[in-house]
């Protein structure tokens, strides 16, 4: 949906590879269908932003680009992305530059070649890849607006192995770890950023006794340095 | 005798796979509990792979926890001084103020909470939920606006 609540678009998966995707627009103040048709310039679409009355990013990885198209008279204008060899997982993008973007797998699968849970960006102010060892699966990521940062919550279930979970910034410029944090009991945790902000919320067990409540979620919040 | 030599054999054999079976699962659940042990152990050194996080620590707040209630490809209120957070264990939903470290007084859940307890919704800020509630096999989507109403759209048919 768009940020003015305007626009809303499915992606229709047809069932049938050759003819890839089909976008389709709502104009929610008309509740009227609308046809966007991908099939010839776009056969396999990966995602789509519409972030506003004006246009949609449409992330193509046949080829690996980056196409923005008006809504208002269907122009199209299209780059190349950075980050090659587009397959499965998840996108952000990045409408204020719009070639940059974060691409993350949640969890390895072993009917692909992609064996790795990883996040992997490149924007304004670097480009790099962080692979997630340890069995650990993404269970919660966010990124900061500026792209400075992007925070990850990891999470191994096993029935042998015992639980752990990691928190964990990263700093997209050199790819450094700034934060880490590990956890051997489930303890429920997110992550989100502001503009100039960065929380991460977890449950917190009672330590006293006497209280009635097992115990509560905590949110944790830190500004973030502007140099 | 034959039979009784044969029921004896019999008799045995099965003695011998139940013990077997015994010694079986102690040897697992044994060979799970070293696993245990050797991870508590590891965890002992992980701690020395923790990095303190070099950031003012604006504040503390109890009581929320940072909404699940969005697609996980999608961030949120990304450029705003407001986080989405779920209150009363995830029954209604809230925005937290960066800035003044408390919750916003106008709260989202009066509108999104006709369609949320048996849904999924994606909440673009606070003035614009999408949510999608089941009904049976199928699902019925609907958009607040600015005013706070929400109102039903229709997918396309073969969606």
């Amino acid at each position: 949906m768009s940020t003015d609540s305007k626009w809303v678009l499915w992606l229709v998966d047809k069932g049938d590879y050759k003819s890839g995707h089909v976008a389709k627009n709502i104009k929610t103040q008309e509740v009227r269908p609308i046809n966007i048709n991908y099939i010839k310039e776009y056969p396999k679409v990966n995602s789509f932003n519409i972030e506003d009355s004006n246009d949609i990013t449409v992330l193509s990885s046949n080829p690996t680009t980056l196409s923005i198209r008006s809504l208002d008279d269907g122009s199209i204008k299209w780059e190349s992305v950075g980050i090659n060899n587009i397959r499965g997982g998840y996108y952000k993008m990045y409408r204020e530059s719009p070639s940059s973007l974060i691409h993350w797998k949640w969890e390895a699968t072993s009917y692909d070649n992609d064996s790795k849970v990883y996040v992997e960006w490149d924007l304004p102010k670097g480009k790099g890849q962080h692979f997630i060892d340890g069995g650990l699966l993404l269970s919660n990521i966010a990124a900061d607006p500026d792209g400075k940062y992007i925070a990850v919550v990891a999470e191994r279930h096993s029935r042998i192995r015992s639980y752990k979970a990691e928190i964990f910034v990263i700093r997209t410029s050199d790819g450094k770890k700034i934060f880490s944090r590990i956890y051997r009991k489930r303890n429920d945790m997110s992550v989100g950023f502001g503009k100039g902000f960065f929380a991460y919320s977890h449950y917190e067990e009672n330590k006293n006794e006497d209280s009635e409540s097992a115990g509560s979620y905590k949110l944790n919040v830190y500004k973030i340095p502007e140099t | 005798m034959a039979v009784k030599l044969f029921q004896d054999f019999l008799y045995k054999k099965k003695l011998f796979l139940i013990s077997a079976f015994i010694c079986f699962l102690f040897a697992s659940n044994s060979f799970a509990s070293f696993i245990e042990e050797l991870e508590l152990i590891k965890s002992a050194s992980d701690s020395s792979d923790e990095i303190e996080l070099n950031w003012p620590k604006v504040c503390d707040y109890d009581g929320v926890r940072i909404t699940y209630h969005i697609s996980r490809n999608d961030f949120l209120l990304e450029n705003a001084k407001l986080l989405l957070v779920d209150i009363m264990g995830g029954k209604e939903l809230s925005l937290f103020d960066f800035t003044s470290c408390k919750l916003k007084d106008n709260k989202i859940h009066n509108k999104a909470s006709q369609v949320l307890p048996s849904g999924v919704s994606l909440i673009k800020d606070y003035n614009h939920v999408i949510a999608a509630k089941k009904e049976g096999q199928k699902f019925r989507y609907y958009v607040s606006d600015e005013s706070g109403e929400i109102n039903e759209i229709i997918p396309p048919s073969n969606y």
